[in-house]
């Protein structure tokens, strides 16, 4: 039916389709801070825990700490906590070099690139706090919103920071009241 | 024992937010002690060292992030235009080059040297004078005026990578304000720029 080079493409190409690493995630591209808050919103409508870090490719303390995140991300799931990494770079930046930073690192928790330069509008925003420096974290769950402004040194001290917000601490289960399930 | 090691681990946590936020920093409206710093060329700066001058653009930056390296030319030219109005550029390295050691005093040395920089450049060696202004970044801009009262924090304009296509230049239209007598408006902005690497002293502090 094939000539048997045409075959052996077939074969190559499933191959290549069974070891391929998996689809990196491309990161979506908000121009405003309105449009990453609607994204983020139904997080927060479903009670989950989130956790917002602000970094940047050329922010060496950020890109230092982005494993501790990732590992946060893999250890609890998106059930638990919701990471959202979101880049700061410039627009023009975002197919040069945001795009393949995150799909050479192979990014799992979720990543957006805000290129909202309106600072003095949304900074407030996530935390009255911020007015800017890099790196910046803030975990959100309901009403209750905690910064922080420096870079997480391990990933201890990033689970540390989170942990009160888990929504089934596994270490003190019984003393959280689940307001998941109403 | 974990509920011990995780407490400890806030009060920690606790302790370094406000070590690094010192909540008697300076605000707009209040008046800046005068500080001495050893500047490039080896002569110490100070505010008293310049008798005739109307107020001060103080810039923390330094050489290594890449958003200082991207407003130099204009921190230059901010020089240029106002300093001969009355209202020169003190810009101050706030790093610990311990941890940056692209930000040491001899690389400050290096770079002023090779971009000419026409205005004071001092280094911030045991990290008090960045506290006691309150700066987070580099760049980060504290307008003086006359009396040494700050009159406007933040950021010099809203667009990093093109100064061609800023909407705001925050920083000018400051001064610009000053020379006419009156107060900035916005007196405060906030802008994306490198966290001041600082490593909270075990002493002394």
């Amino acid at each position: 039916m094939f000539p048997s080079q045409v075959k052996y493409l077939f074969f190559f190409m499933c191959c290549w389709g069974m070891t391929a690493p998996c689809k990196a995630q491309k990161p979506l591209l908000c121009d405003s801070f309105s449009q990453l808050e609607k994204h983020i919103q139904p997080y927060l409508d479903a009670h989950q825990t989130v956790v917002i870090n602000f970094w940047a490719t050329w922010c060496g303390p950020c890109v230092e700490e982005l494993p501790h995140f990732e590992l946060l991300n893999k250890t609890y799931g998106a059930e638990q906590v919701k990471v959202v990494l979101v880049s700061l770079d410039f627009k023009s930046n975002h197919d040069k070099r945001v795009v393949p930073f995150v799909q050479d690192r192979q990014l799992k928790a979720e990543v957006l690139h805000l290129v909202d330069l309106d600072n003095n509008s949304w900074m407030p925003k996530v935390h009255s706090s911020w007015d800017g420096a890099l790196p910046f974290t803030v975990v959100i769950r309901g009403d209750q919103r905690k910064p922080f402004s420096e870079e997480f040194e391990n990933y201890t001290e990033l689970e540390n920071f989170v942990r009160p917000f888990l929504v089934h601490n596994p270490n003190t289960k019984t003393d959280i009241t689940d307001n998941s399930k109403k | 024992m974990k509920q011990t090691a995780y407490t400890l681990s806030l009060i920690t946590v606790f302790l370094l937010f406000i070590q690094a936020h010192r909540p008697d920093a300076y605000v707009v409206g209040d008046r800046v002690d005068d500080f001495s710093l050893m500047g490039v060329d080896g002569q110490y700066v100070s505010l008293k060292n310049y008798p005739t001058a109307k107020g001060f653009i103080v810039v923390f930056t330094c050489n290594h992030c890449p958003y200082a390296q991207l407003y130099e030319q204009r921190i230059i030219e901010l020089h240029k235009k106002y300093a001969p109005k009355g209202y020169p550029v003190i810009a101050i390295n706030p790093n610990d080059p311990e941890i940056v050691p692209e930000d040491s005093f001899e690389e400050m040395q290096k770079r002023a040297k090779a971009k000419r920089y026409p205005f004071a450049y001092a280094f911030d060696a045991d990290q008090t004078v960045f506290l006691q202004f309150g700066a987070t970044r580099t760049p980060h801009v504290f307008l003086l005026d006359v009396q040494h009262i700050v009159r406007y924090i933040g950021a010099i304009d809203d667009n990093p990578e093109l100064a061609s296509s800023a909407q705001h230049k925050f920083a000018e239209n400051a001064i610009d304000a000053l020379l006419r007598g009156e107060r900035p408006d916005p007196d405060f902005t906030r802008a994306v720029g490198c966290k001041i690497k600082y490593r909270p002293k075990v002493s002394g502090n």
